[in-house]
């Protein structure tokens, strides 16, 4: 038995120590930074930040195009969730998954895509103008129209899983108690079916509403040039402007208006579904589906117009890019060439340093995320300890607040060196962002696969005479392995194409893939940017299509 | 217990190809990083100093340069940053604010160094007691798409032609070197200063970060007229794009771009053969193809060099100098969010 406990307290020591120093740490130094000044506690951080006009317009922008891509985004998920899954839809089987599509692109490329195709320059002005011979071009992408459709659009899977999933989960007979009541099918869908995922409806627009404002990507490259800040952008402009005295401390301030902005979506959400929560088990035998009659066929059509224009339109219009010769001339096949993938993988070695240090981070972050995640999964579910709620709050925290925050802390934490490690400007800086951020990614598969597994297998082992360690290497994680394989590529897809924290961390000779397209479209290398942006979509839906394969679902939803 | 089901061998085959990849890229020659590596951090065309790195690197085996670019106010940030975190981890700086190297040398960070054999390089361009150098001219200048205005601007009040509304662009002060030495000299400039950018704004420029998103957006035809770099717009004529440059007739403006060695570099005999790469004939017959006007007397300049009688409006360091924070303030309220 002290055999026992000495090994917990080792087991214990590693997922202490990382959490301590990757969230707890940084957690701390954030908020002291947000509320002193030159070691100084002071409020001097809020009235400033507070006090300047700036700050309010930023939050309303923050709050406008999130509440917008919400509306919209929310509105086309539910909308395409119930026409797949419950209307006799034509190709609803193939669409079911395609629709799947623009959750697999990360939101900055296709920012970058949707430029290509209706950027004042892009393909589809480029058209109007010459057809109609006008000087001014049909959209202005930049600003809050872009980012708002851009968002949507980039958010609306998570809208249409969540409610996807409860519209299977529901339970058909109510329907058909509606049915044989007498009721015509769009009383049944009015009165027993939204009803039902009203829930769901509502737990998807949150989603919609938090990845909206906590996103860098498409405010950072649609807005900049318009000048548009949103909460995000303005916190990366702030930590970037050294020239400011207390840089640092203002961006922290800006951050907590930003968490307090998603906190309290969450809070709302919480509320609205309190105690509502009903017919959920997975219904037995096939609901019936809604026959559309003569709207079938229209409905069909749109739904693949809707896919044509938002997933295949932007992704072509990236890739002809790519594959332009002179910028500015009209399109024709004497005005397209490899060069540009050429010079990008023979003219620059550092771009494959970019997409190895991409590839490293995101396999060793997920490798310790995994590891972590038994032990955390085992405290989980297997002990009674007293700390639990709280170890689950640390582990979801980095993952629930936006990432820029995350970014800013850990500047803040690791700027000078902590106990004699420098970790600024090395490549570790961002490792420990990573395994903070994508921790929680890992721990969820693995909880559930550990509460499947009876303890009394453990226990049976530890009867035997095995230690708790031996009993869990040897006995849980062979069984759960398919969960570990699952959680290792949860938290290390999302981290090959991440952006928004190593836009603020990376260093010469440790940029990421993403910040390697951000940078080259900073500096206005339209084609260069296009064609390593193609390179990461390819890589992105890649490894999703593994995940895929490998857990048998999108994961998670 | 053995036997691997389906799932299990997609499972491994996966892995396996992962690893593979991994190892792939592993074994990169860009991973190579044998001998001694020398870090710059500059605001200069990705693409064209990535040229000269991989020359550099050919003729100097053994040394890597490793480079950190963006904006030259990003790359002071980042260096500002650093200073704070312990000390500056770049061992050559090269970028667009010579009142940066000027306060830098003041403050005894920049080290003397005058390379051998380069006497014929005019004095004037090694500043301070060769602390930081000149090692090739860029200029600033109005710009035009040659398919959307058919008569050639001859002027910078062209910028401010209500004819061109909405479609002027710029570089941003706070993103861009160049900008904000544009931005100074127009100042200093008799009949221009404040009031001609309040007849900017009204002729509703737009104000984007990069000098090349401003060249790019020129080519495209978004903008008609714009304030750019030189060399840049005669590397997108030169690709086939639709652009061309003027010299205007108040004078172009010279853009400081120096170069420097830092005192505390970790690497400095690195940093010093960069310089002796820039100064040498390779490295200035490099910036000619590249389109950059050189500084060894004797190089035949690009195409398009100025001609001579081009008047050059140098920039005014003093004034700049004194004025960096209020210009900053006022172009910031004159331009930014409302």
């Amino acid at each position: 038995m002290r055999q026992a406990s000495l090994s917990t307290v080792l087991m214990g020591i590693p997922v202490g120590v990382i959490l301590l120093g990757a969230v707890v740490y940084p957690s701390l130094i954030l908020v002291w930074q947000g509320f002193s000044r030159a070691g100084q506690p002071t409020l001097a951080n809020f009235t400033a930040v507070l006090g300047e006009a700036d700050t309010w317009w930023v939050l309303w922008n923050s709050l406008y195009v999130s509440l917008w891509a919400t509306a919209l985004g929310g509105a086309a998920g539910t909308a395409l969730a119930f026409l797949v899954c419950r209307t006799n839809l034509p190709g609803r089987r193939v669409f079911r998954t395609v629709l799947l599509l623009p959750y697999l692109i990360p939101p900055f490329i296709g920012a970058l895509a949707w430029l290509a195709l209706v950027g004042p320059v892009g393909f589809v002005n480029q058209f109007w103008m010459a057809v109609t011979g006008a000087s001014d071009p049909l959209f202005r992408i930049y600003g809050a129209v872009g980012i708002i459709l851009a968002l949507a659009l980039y958010n609306y899977p998570l809208a249409y899983l969540t409610v996807l999933a409860s519209l299977e989960r529901m339970d058909p007979a109510l329907e058909e108690a509606a049915r044989s009541s007498g009721a015509t099918p769009l009383r049944m869908v009015r009165d027993v079916t939204l009803p039902i995922i009203a829930p769901a409806i509502g737990a998807g627009a949150v989603l919609v509403f938090l990845s909206s404002v906590a996103n860098f990507g498409i405010p950072a490259i649609l807005g900049f040039p318009a000048k548009y800040f949103v909460l995000t952008t303005k916190i990366y402009a702030t930590i970037l402007d050294f020239d400011r005295p207390h840089n640092l401390s203002l961006a922290a301030a800006l951050s907590f208006l930003l968490v307090l902005a998603a906190a309290v979506a969450m809070g709302l959400q919480r509320i609205s579904v309190r105690g509502r929560s009903y017919g959920l088990t997975r219904g037995i035998g096939k609901p019936t589906l809604l026959d559309l009659g003569r709207w079938r066929r229209p409905a069909g059509i749109l739904v693949g117009v809707f896919l044509v224009v938002t997933s295949v339109a932007p992704v072509l219009a990236i890739l002809l890019t790519s594959l332009t010769r002179a910028f500015g001339m009209p399109l024709g096949w004497d005005n397209l060439t490899l060069r540009n993938y050429i010079s990008l993988f023979v003219m620059f070695p550092a771009v494959w340093r970019s997409l190895w240090n991409s590839l490293l981070l995101a396999a060793s972050s997920a490798s310790v995320a995994i590891v972590l995640a038994v032990l955390v999964a085992y405290v989980q579910t297997r002990t009674g300890l007293r700390g639990k709620g709280a170890l689950e709050g640390l582990v979801v925290l980095p993952f629930a607040v936006p990432g820029t925050v995350v970014a800013l802390a850990m500047i803040l934490a690791f700027l000078k060196p902590t106990l004699g490690i420098a970790l600024y400007n090395t490549i570790w800086i961002i490792l420990v962002a990573y395994i903070a951020r994508f921790l929680a990614l890992a721990v969820k598969p693995i909880v559930a696969a550990f509460t499947q597994v009876h303890p009394s297998l453990e226990e049976a082992a530890r009867s035997s005479g095995a230690t708790l360690s031996r009993s869990l290497w040897d006995v849980t994680v062979p069984l759960i392995r398919p969960a570990l394989v699952a959680g290792w590529f949860m938290a290390a897809v999302p981290a090959v194409t991440e952006l928004t924290l190593s836009v603020l961390l990376w260093s010469v000779g440790n940029e990421t893939v993403g910040v390697m397209v951000f940078n080259m479209h900073e500096e206005g290398k339209v084609l260069l940017s296009s064609a390593l942006a193609v390179v990461v979509m390819l890589l992105a839906l890649g490894s999703n299509l593994a995940i895929r394969r490998l857990t048998g679902g999108w994961g998670g939803a | 217990m053995r036997r691997q089901s389906g799932t299990k061998r997609r499972l491994a085959v996966w892995v396996a190809g992962l690893s593979v990849l991994a190892l792939a890229v592993a074994w990169l020659p860009a991973r190579a990083t044998a001998g001694t590596v020398v870090t710059l951090y500059t605001s200069e065309s990705l693409d064209k100093v990535n040229e000269m790195k991989l020359d550099f690197e050919k003729l100097n085996p053994g040394i890597t340069l490793n480079i950190y670019r963006s904006g030259t106010q990003v790359v002071i940030s980042k260096l500002q940053a650093e200073q704070q975190a312990g000390g500056m981890q770049a061992d050559i700086l090269w970028m667009a604010d010579i009142d940066y190297f000027e306060d830098l040398a003041k403050k005894d960070l920049l080290l003397a160094y005058d390379p051998p054999d380069t006497g014929k390089i005019p004095s004037r361009f090694k500043y301070d007691k060769a602390r930081y150098h000149e090692v090739r001219l860029i200029f600033n200048t109005v710009a035009f798409n040659t398919l959307r205005v058919k008569t050639r601007p001859a002027s910078w009040k062209d910028l401010a032609d209500p004819k061109f509304k909405g479609k002027v662009g710029v570089a941003s002060p706070f993103y861009s070197g160049a900008a904000f030495s544009t931005l100074g000299t127009h100042m200093t400039m008799p009949g221009f200063g404040w009031d001609y950018y309040q007849k900017l704004k009204e002729n509703g420029v737009m104000v984007e970060q990069a000098n090349g998103t401003v060249a790019k957006k020129l080519a495209t035809g978004e903008f008609h007229v714009v304030s750019v770099v030189d060399f840049m717009v005669r590397g997108d004529k030169a690709a086939g794009s639709p652009v061309d440059h003027i010299w205007p007739k108040e004078g172009a403006i010279l853009i400081p771009t120096p170069f420097a060695i830092l005192k505390n570099a970790k690497n400095a005999e690195g940093g010093k053969a960069f310089l002796r790469y820039l100064y040498s004939l390779d490295g200035q017959k490099l910036f000619v193809k590249q389109g950059y006007v050189p500084v060894l007397p004797g190089v035949e300049g690009p195409k398009g060099m100025p001609p001579e009688k081009l008047e050059v409006v140098l920039t005014d360091q003093a004034y700049i100098g004194k004025h960096r924070e209020e210009m900053k303030a006022k172009y910031r309220q004159l331009f930014e969010l409302k």
